[in-house]
Formats: C-alpha cells, sequence, structure tokens
C-alpha cells in the first residue's frame, strides 16, 4: 500500500467514484444490475469506496477528518441512489405489468353533504353548535316570528309548499332561530344545516328542494363588521383568496340586511356568463337580526344585537364543483355521484 | 325597473360614470342588473317595405320574401310570418344584426344564410326577437307591423324605437316603494354622490270653473282623492322623445293623454288614471257590493268580490281602484274631455285585490308598496301641465277629498349606538350630514331625534337609521372583525353526529348517498301503509303527499342506476314525517338503503345484513333487525322495473343517544395461536342457521371464537329442500395454546349431534 498517496488525490478519487456512481446508477436498472452496482462501490473485497475508506488510516488525524466526511456523504449518495431505483420492488416475469390495477370498491358521500361539512367544519371551529329543526313549519314561525306580516310583499318570493292541516314546508332555515332561542341564553352562536321546500317548477337553475345552512349569533355588542368578518372567514376557508362585499338588500326579519356577493371564481372578476358580466357572484343574505325578531326570541334588543345569514348550499356545491343543472343533486343518479 | 338615463339626469346632475353609478346605486341596495343600450341593440337594422310576397319552393310554411330597403335598394329573404302582407313596413335585421331567436335565448349575431336552399339575405323580426316584445305583444310566428309609423323605408330601427338612450336596469327591494320612479332614484343618487335633486315646477292655472264631484265612501282604503276635468283635448300620439322614454322604461306608448298619465307615474312614482268625462259624470269611491263585475282595460272581465275598492260613475264600477281602469270609461281615439285622477289608496286592500283578481300592474306594484302622499297633488298639476302640452284643452279646478299629513313619525337613535352597532367610529356630525343627504330632518346632538320623510314608509324604528348610515357610509368601507367573547366548543346535535357517522360507515362499505325528494305519490303512500301527511298545493301528483318511508324513492332512483351499473349500492338519510296531533308532526331520522347486484338474493341478503350490523355497531344501537331488512319480492321488482334480486334495509336513527358518541372499547387479544376448522353439511332448509350455530356453539366448550358461514347453496347439486352450509371455525384461548386433539373432539361431537339432531350430512 502505498502512503504516498496525498489527501487531494483521495478527494479526487472520491469525486471520480461519485461521477461515476451518477452515471451509472439509472432508476431502470434491473435489480440484477443494481446488486452488481453495489458490490462494485461497496464490495468487501473490491467495492471502490470499500477500497477508499480503508486508506483513513494511513491518514494524519486532521486529513482522515477531512476524507472521512467525505466518503460519509459519498456512501450516503450512492446508498440513496441505489435505493431509489425501481428494483425495489421485486417483480415476477410473469406480470404484466401494464394491466390496469383493480378499481377499488368505494362508496361516495352526496356532493352536498361534503360541502356541508366543509360549511360545518368552519363553523363549529369558531365556536358554533350544530342543531337542527323541523322540515314541517307553522305560518307561525316560518313568517310571523320573523316579522314577515301575512299581507308582505317578501312573501311573494317565498311561494310556499302548505299542508292539508294548515303547516307548510319550510322555505328557508330561519324558523329554528327562534325556536332555538326557546331553550338558550345569550351568549349563542349556532348553524342550522338542513333540508328546505320552494313552491316552483323544477328546471336546471330551480329546484323545489334544497339544503340551506342558517347562521345566528346574539350577544352583547355584535356588531356589523363583526357579520362581514365571519361571512369572510366562511368564503375564504372555502374558495381561498376571494374578495367579498356586502351590498344592501332587504329581508324583513333582519335590519340592516346585506346580501354577499363573492369575487367570480370562473373569471376572477373580469365578467363572465356565469357572473352576468358583473364580477360577482351572488352568495348569501345576511344582516343584523331585526328588533322585533329578536323580541320573539325573549330577547331584549336594547341589551343585545345579532346577526343571522343563510346560505344555498346547493349553489356553494355547484360553483365549487361546477355542477350547472341543480336537478342532479336530487337525481340519485350514480353517474353523478360516483364523481365526488 | 327600467330607468332611462337621460331621464335620472332631469333631476340629478351625475358625474360618475355609468359604471360607477351602477356600482354606487348597487352598493347602496339598489342592484342595477344591467346598463343597456337601447339604440345599441337595433344596429344594423333597418325599417323595409314588403314589395313582394312569393312562395318557398321547398317549404310550405316559409315565404320567399322581396323587402325594399332603401330608395331602390331590394333584398330578397325568407320568412315564416304569419302576418306579412305586401306593402306592410317591417323590422329587416341585416347581418351583423343581433337578435334573439323566437324571442329566446341569448343574442345570436345574424348572417346570410340558405333557408330550405334559399339565400336569404336578412330577416324579417318579430317584436320578441328585437327586444320589444313587452312593448308589441305578438302570437307565436307574427312579425312586427311596423306600418303604424309610416317612415320611408332604409330609416335605421333605432331612430323608431330608440335612440342611444342608456336604461339602468334596477332591482328596487320590496320595501323601498319611494325607488318606483326616477324622483326616487335621483333622490338616492343625490345622497350618494352628495349632489340635490332639482325640483320641477308644477302649478295649474283653471281656465275652465267645471269640477268634478267626487264622493269618498271608505275613507281608510282611500285618503286622499284628486280628480280634475280637462275639456276639449286632442288625442293624439305623444311627442316621439315621449314614446321613446317610454319604450325605455318598458311601457307601451297608447295616446297622449294616457302616455302623459304614465310619464308623471315614472317621473314620481305617483300612479295616475284619465277617464272619458263625457262616459263618467261623477266619481264615487267605495267598496264593492255583491257581484259586480267589470271589462278592464285589457278587455278581459273581472268578477270584484266584496271588499274590493272600486271607482264608481255612482251606480258601476268604472275601474278597479289602483289596479286598473274600466274599458268603457276608458280614454279612446274619440275621446274629447277627460276627468284625471291622482288618489292615495291602500296598499293592503291594493294587495289583496290584485292578488285576488291576478292583475298586477304598475299601478298596483307602486300603491303597493306604499306611495308618496305629499306628491299627489303635485303630479296631478304635473300631469294636467304635460297633457296640456301635447294634447291641448282647457283644464278645470282640481277637487280635492281627504286630508293628508306625513304620518311617517320620529325616531331617536343615539350616534354612539349607530357606531356600536355597525362597528365603525363616524362623528356625530358626519352622521347628521348623511341622514340629511337622505332628506331626514335631524335635531339634537347626544341622542338625534330623526324625521322620516313623507316617502320613506319603511323607516320606523332606530335599527332603520343605523341602516341607512351603513348604506351610505357603505359596507365595503367598513373593517371586517371577528367575534369576540368567551371560546366555547361548539356543541353538535347528537343526532347530527350519528348521521355522520352512519354516512361515514356506509361510504367506508363501498355504498353510495343519494337524496331524493321529501314527497312522494299515491302509489307509494299505499305502499309505505300508515297515516301520511298531504299537500295542499302539489306541482305534480309525485309531490302529494310527505314521504313515512324513503323506501320509494330510492327504489326508484336504484331502478334506474341499474340500467348503466352492474351494481348499485345506494342509501339516503333523511327525514320521514309522521302527522301529529295538532301539531308539528313527529320528523324521524331513517336511514334507508337498497343494493342491487347479479348475486343469487341469499348472497345479496347477507352483503346487506353485514353492512346493516356494522352500522348498527358503529353507531352503538341494538335492535330486532327482522322487520328492517327484506328481499324485494318478485312483483315489487316488477312494479319498480328492478330486473336483478335487491335488497333493502330502512330505520329510524335513534333521536336520544345516551352516549353522545358510540364509543369503541379495547379487548385484549390472545397471544395464543388460533386453530381454524372448515365444516359444510347439508341440512333441511326449514332448520334456520341460528339453531345450528346454537348448537355448535354448546358443544365447543366456550373455545369457539368465531363462526363464519362462507358459502351457502341451494339448487340442482342438493336434494330438493336442502340446503349446503359451509362455514369456517375458529378456536382459541386466551390462556393457553389449544391442541389439535381437543379441537378434534369437539368437531367430531358436532358432526355426531348435526347428524343427530337436525339429520343433518355433515364433512370435514
Amino acid at each position: 500500500m502505498s502512503s504516498t498517496e496525498s489527501i487531494k488525490d483521495l478527494l479526487h478519487s472520491a469525486d471520480e467514484i461519485e461521477e461515476h456512481a451518477r452515471k451509472e446508477i439509472k432508476p431502470d436498472i434491473t435489480s440484477e444490475t443494481r446488486e452488481q452496482l453495489r458490490l462494485s462501490f461497496f464490495g468487501r473485497a473490491q467495492g471502490s469506496i470499500t477500497n477508499l475508506t480503508k486508506k483513513l488510516g494511513a491518514l494524519e488525524v486532521e486529513d482522515r477528518k477531512v476524507l472521512g466526511m467525505r466518503l460519509n456523504k459519498l456512501k450516503a449518495l450512492v446508498d440513496g441512489l441505489l435505493n431509489s431505483t425501481a428494483g425495489g420492488a421485486e417483480q415476477s416475469s410473469h406480470i404484466d405489468t401494464t394491466l390496469t390495477g383493480k378499481e377499488p370498491e368505494v362508496g361516495h358521500l352526496h356532493p352536498l353533504t361534503q360541502f356541508m361539512r366543509k360549511v360545518t367544519g368552519v363553523f363549529t371551529a369558531m365556536g358554533f353548535e350544530i342543531v337542527e329543526g323541523s322540515e314541517v313549519e307553522t305560518e307561525e314561525y316560518n313568517f310571523d316570528l320573523l316579522n314577515v306580516p301575512a299581507t308582505h310583499p317578501a312573501r311573494d318570493t317565498q311561494d310556499t309548499f302548505w299542508l292539508k292541516n294548515g303547516l307548510l314546508l319550510r322555505t328557508h332555515t330561519s324558523p329554528m332561530q327562534v325556536r332555538a332561542m326557546k331553550s338558550r341564553k345569550p351568549p349563542v352562536r349556532l348553524i342550522v344545516p338542513g333540508r328546505v321546500f320552494r313552491h316552483e317548477a323544477t328546471d336546471a337553475g330551480h329546484e323545489t328542494t334544497f339544503m340551506q345552512c342558517e347562521g345566528l349569533v346574539i350577544d352583547s355588542h355584535v356588531r356589523v363588521t363583526d357579520l362581514i368578518g365571519t361571512i369572510r372567514t366562511l368564503l375564504q376557508s372555502i374558495f381561498g383568496d376571494v374578495k367579498i362585499r356586502m351590498r344592501p338588500h332587504f329581508y324583513p326579519f333582519v335590519e340592516p340586511g346585506l346580501d354577499v356577493d363573492m369575487s367570480c371564481l370562473i373569471c376572477g372578476g373580469k365578467g363572465c356568463s356565469v357572473c352576468k358580466q358583473t364580477g360577482w357572484l351572488e352568495m348569501m343574505g345576511s344582516g343584523m337580526v331585526h328588533p322585533k325578531v329578536l323580541k320573539n326570541m325573549n330577547i331584549d334588543p336594547k341589551k343585545y344585537t345579532g346577526f343571522a345569514f343563510g346560505l344555498g348550499i346547493d349553489r356553494f356545491m355547484m360553483l365549487y364543483y361546477g355542477v350547472n343543472d341543480i336537478r342532479l343533486s336530487w337525481s340519485g343518479d350514480l353517474r353523478f355521484l360516483k364523481q365526488f | 325597473m327600467k330607468l332611462p338615463l337621460s331621464w335620472l339626469k332631469e333631476f340629478v346632475s351625475i358625474k360618475l360614470s355609468t359604471e360607477k353609478l351602477a356600482d354606487a346605486l348597487t352598493l347602496a341596495g339598489h342592484e342595477v342588473e344591467g346598463v343597456h343600450a337601447q339604440g345599441k341593440g337595433f344596429d344594423r337594422m333597418v325599417i323595409g317595405k314588403v314589395v313582394k310576397i312569393e312562395p318557398h319552393p321547398n317549404a310550405d310554411k316559409l315565404r320567399l320574401v322581396t323587402v325594399l330597403i332603401g330608395a331602390h335598394d331590394e333584398i330578397k329573404l325568407v320568412c315564416g310570418g304569419t302576418n306579412i302582407k305586401e306593402g306592410m313596413l317591417v323590422a329587416v335585421a341585416l347581418s351583423g344584426a343581433q337578435v334573439r331567436w323566437h324571442g329566446q335565448g341569448d343574442l345570436v349575431e345574424l348572417k346570410e344564410t340558405e333557408i330550405r336552399g334559399v339565400k336569404s339575405a336578412g330577416m324579417i323580426c318579430s317584436a320578441s326577437e328585437i327586444g320589444l316584445g313587452d312593448q308589441f305583444p305578438h302570437e307565436e310566428r307574427e312579425i312586427l307591423d311596423c306600418s303604424f309609423t309610416g317612415i320611408k323605408p332604409g330609416t335605421p330601427l333605432a331612430k323608431v324605437f330608440g335612440s342611444d338612450e342608456l336604461v339602468l336596469e334596477l332591482d328596487i327591494t320590496p320595501n323601498r316603494g319611494d325607488c318606483m320612479s326616477v324622483l326616487g332614484v335621483a333622490r338616492e343618487v343625490a345622497a350618494i354622490t352628495k349632489q340635490k335633486v332639482k325640483n320641477y315646477k308644477s302649478g295649474v292655472s283653471a281656465k275652465v270653473k267645471d269640477e268634478v264631484s267626487v264622493v269618498v265612501q271608505d275613507k281608510k282604503l282611500c285618503r286622499l282623492y284628486f280628480a280634475r276635468v280637462i275639456k276639449s283635448v286632442a288625442i293624439s300620439q305623444s311627442p316621439g322623445s315621449v314614446q321613446n322614454r317610454l319604450r325605455a322604461a318598458g311601457i307601451r306608448p297608447i295616446n297622449n293623454i294616457v302616455d302623459a298619465t304614465n310619464y308623471v307615474m315614472l317621473e314620481i312614482g305617483q300612479p295616475l288614471h284619465a277617464f272619458d268625462a263625457d262616459k263618467v259624470n261623477k266619481i264615487v269611491v267605495r267598496r264593492v257590493k255583491k257581484a259586480e263585475t267589470i271589462i278592464a282595460l285589457d278587455d278581459k272581465t273581472y268578477e270584484l268580490a266584496e271588499n274590493m275598492l272600486v271607482i264608481t260613475d255612482g251606480t258601476a264600477p268604472i275601474a278597479i281602484a289602483g289596479v286598473m281602469g274600466g274599458a268603457h270609461s276608458g280614454v279612446t281615439k274619440s275621446t274629447k274631455n277627460i276627468i284625471l285622477e291622482s288618489a292615495v289608496f291602500d296598499p293592503i286592500s291594493i294587495r289583496k285585490t290584485y292578488r285576488a283578481l291576478n292583475l298586477r300592474s304598475e299601478s298596483s306594484i307602486r300603491f303597493e308598496r306604499g306611495i308618496d302622499a305629499a306628491g299627489t297633488e303635485k303630479a296631478l298639476d304635473r300631469v294636467t301641465q304635460l297633457i296640456l302640452e301635447w294634447a291641448g284643452g282647457n283644464a278645470g279646478t282640481a277637487t280635492k277629498v281627504g286630508q293628508w299629513k306625513n304620518s311617517n313619525g320620529k325616531v331617536s337613535v343615539s350616534a354612539e349606538k349607530i357606531n356600536e352597532v355597525l362597528g365603525i367610529e363616524l362623528k356625530p356630525r358626519e352622521v347628521v350630514e348623511i341622514l340629511k343627504r337622505l332628506g331626514f330632518g335631524v335635531t339634537g346632538t347626544s341622542t338625534l331625534v330623526v324625521t322620516v320623510p313623507s316617502w320613506r314608509h319603511d323607516v320606523t324604528l332606530a335599527e332603520d337609521i343605523i341602516e341607512e348610515v351603513g348604506r351610505i357610509h357603505g359596507y365595503n368601507n367598513m373593517n371586517p372583525t371577528l367575534l369576540r367573547g368567551e371560546l366555547r366548543p361548539g356543541a353538535i346535535d347528537p343526532l347530527w353526529q350519528i348521521k355522520e357517522q352512519a354516512r361515514d360507515a356506509m361510504q367506508n362499505m363501498g355504498w353510495t348517498e343519494c337524496m331524493t325528494y321529501s314527497f312522494y305519490d299515491e302509489a307509494s303512500v299505499k305502499e309505505a301503509g300508515g297515516e301520511h301527511l298531504e299537500l295542499e298545493n302539489p306541482l305534480n301528483p309525485g309531490q302529494q303527499f310527505l314521504r313515512r318511508s324513503m323506501l320509494p324513492r330510492l327504489l326508484e332512483v336504484a331502478s334506474k342506476n341499474a340500467r348503466t351499473e352492474l351494481s348499485v349500492k345506494l342509501f339516503e338519510i333523511g327525514r320521514v314525517f309522521h302527522p301529529g296531533k295538532n301539531t308539528l308532526p313527529n320528523e324521524p331520522t331513517m336511514i334507508a338503503a337498497v343494493i342491487i347486484g347479479k348475486q343469487n338474493d341469499i348472497a345479496l341478503y347477507r352483503e346487506a345484513k353485514g353492512v346493516l350490523g356494522k352500522i348498527l355497531q358503529q353507531i352503538d344501537v341494538s335492535m330486532d333487525i327482522k322487520n328492517i331488512i327484506s328481499v324485494l319480492v318478485e312483483a315489487k321488482r316488477a312494479q319498480y322495473k328492478i330486473k336483478q334480486n335487491a335488497v333493502v334495509f330502512e330505520f329510524v336513527l335513534p333521536v336520544a343517544h345516551e352516549k353522545s358518541v358510540a364509543r369503541k372499547k379495547f379487548h385484549a387479544y390472545s397471544e395464543f395461536p388460533e386453530i381454524e376448522r372448515d365444516l359444510s353439511l347439508i341440512i333441511d332448509r326449514a332448520i334456520s342457521w341460528n339453531k345450528v350455530q346454537a348448537l355448535i356453539e354448546k358443544l365447543s366448550g366456550g373455545i369457539l371464537k368465531k363462526i363464519d358461514v362462507f358459502d351457502v347453496y341451494q339448487g340442482k347439486e342438493v336434494a330438493e329442500g336442502k340446503v349446503s352450509l359451509a362455514f369456517h371455525l375458529v378456536f382459541g384461548s386466551s390462556e393457553r395454546t389449544l391442541t389439535s386433539e381437543e379441537v378434534s373432539k369437539v368437531i367430531t361431537d358436532v358432526v355426531t349431534q348435526l347428524q343427530k339432531h337436525f339429520n343433518a350430512t355433515v364433512r370435514e
């Protein structure tokens, strides 16, 4: 063994080995080749790295440190290269690996369920309760206690399925606002997910049945800006970095009433056919709970304020997944359901 | 509501671009749904004169028409209009024009084309194809007859029907009746942009002494009634600019008198009516007596119900108050003298009446939402002025019946409260300034006493004032905040959790969730059994009853799916409805599931039963499943057109669960090896598996860990009335390693005893 080889030469050898390794160890080598290569680097008798390691003993302490560190790096590198080749998964030669995998049998949750979970998840994280109301309601709870008088024009836009016994199918999840407050005292934060019904002929954009999620917050000093912030949190949690804007609107059960627009997901706000060239999508109705409604909840409007909102899960879901026909949700068609 | 921009500009100066104006209105609560250039829609459209009509060689319903579209320009085109005549003036769209095919869908650019083998250089349009359907209602396949214009061929259509007028399409919310006019919107624009509304002058000096005799018998439903006679008017068309403006606002021009009433209504929001004074001697406003009818201006006969408010001439109704005038007393071409009406009718009464008659009009919409009674007299003067200008004549003195004072009250609210609710920090003077811009009177410093203007019937509470400040300050100028307060975990309804667990469990086992309607038809009622809730107003028979079972709808969709899918495994979780007594119905939440597949019924049943067992385990419920799972019988499969075998189950998810979440418990597993044996037996079908299993368990002396049937066969290979069963037996102990001998002994016992008790043939 020659002890004349300088540290410089030895480091050069290491570089050569690395270069050799990078060139020879390709991802598609067979496992046989891989094992031969492994021997050529690490073999006890002839391995190039092994040989280099043997020379450590003859070096001065300082040089030994330098080469030692270099060799550690080299070993890790070559080892890594060898292990990353496909040969890792041994394959019997009689398997045609281009055969397709067997489709596992998986179940699917309805996209409305999946979307509702996103929404409820955002709210439960903010300390909201989940409660449910009944789908058949009284006129009193669906309209009167929400400050929608019998003659009010707003009843025009909420055409209703009536039952023969005088009850009705709830047109919104809002009746639960008043019902929930029978057994609660402020501070209250709750959401009411559920099915609602409208008396209208169905087409791609209209359904008799859809899913809504109501929200209600009552506390001392609840502000309009809290409402805006809460809704912004919801929309940004679900849709990412979207802009929102609030637009005054009229709903009898809130005052002030606000519609929420979100920057169009399709065109990013430039204007397209989905947003009717406005750059905005109308997402939900909201507002500060009307003092008359607070009174109907036995809450003193002088002490407490609150906000409420109602969002149509169907519309959200359709925008999110790009579904263009609201009726698909209720079709039970597996060609639809299996996509989610 | 359609609002021509130039009209708005007469009432308020607008410095914003149209786009910015639209945004500003939208963000103040008056959504601008669109801005349309009235004239732009008529690009590449001209008036044409039909010169010659020939049959189309290849189509019975089409004609080949030669049209003159200039002094000498003739074009040939294909037309299917049923009312086309030679000599008629028509609206011709040339290639490049934007039309709406049959008045439906999006605008389409017209191109020169061949129709059934014949070239067509353009299209003769119907009114709805060029956006004039509202003003010129027509039958299908009828083209717009422009002969009334008398204009020479080649004239651009924009000159006839439009201008470069920009029209704002506004969605006025039902609480803001005051914005149903140019003036109303101008007030809003003025408040938003810190401008002043321009006043117009009114005031009429009477030239004739005639006064209309007015009696108002019901002062509750008619608070205020003004009438005035105008003698010797000349009925004709209104000035072209007026007609265009009316059209732009979506109102069909009729004649100068009717147009004037509509014009003022659009302008200041006061509905007006003109009677033919020679057919009406006096005005009596009263409620309907029994069984009266009227032929209204739409030429339809209306049966009026008691308590509806009508205008009569002392005997018969001549108008449905605030809703529509009568045909007989209306202004016609031969009218010489007129009586004008400007009145205030009760909103609720108007609403009830037009709903009952299904007769919604521009007038009734405005009365229903509440008009500004302070403007009723002004409106009468204004319309008088316009009529004198457009139709000549001599005005009489106005008759006034009733009194008016601003019944909109005062509202007290502090600037502090306003800031607190909105979450902003305006100075009191800023609050006052905003309110004053909106026309409110404000006094006081710490507590503001706000006087509501006569046109704002919607403002009665402090919260209404807060909204006014909020929307004019701008909600989008506020900094969003997050909720403050104690952070408490959100409690989740136990039933909600159980539903979610059941959903997850079903999905994990490869089943797919669907949602079906909550109502079904009469046949489903019979199938589900029990008392059902019935709908009063279903839109179709499939909506007549509320479901008591989810299976009928589920089977319907499963059947449809079975046509395209090899196997169907569907479930639904939802409410069903059981009628309650004088109260809300009971609404249990059920889970229903159906499996359709090509396996035999036993295999399918066992799969469903396995799933059912797992679900019950997941939600930690034990129940007798005998009655909740069943193989679909032949007749039912036929009914739902299901060709393969099908198994269904359905049960009520427990409402109150003792443990809020089903909790799993760990059981220590044995470290000692287990011994497996398989057995198969042929046995009478009459002997149920649970008896076999009970016997085996009894004989195995506590070392049997698991018994698992893996094959069930009945058919050609076994004798009639017999079934072949094959199963695994797993033996084990948590204390020691079992010996092969002791297991073999158990097996021998089992074989012997099965033969003895059940006459079974057993093979190991």
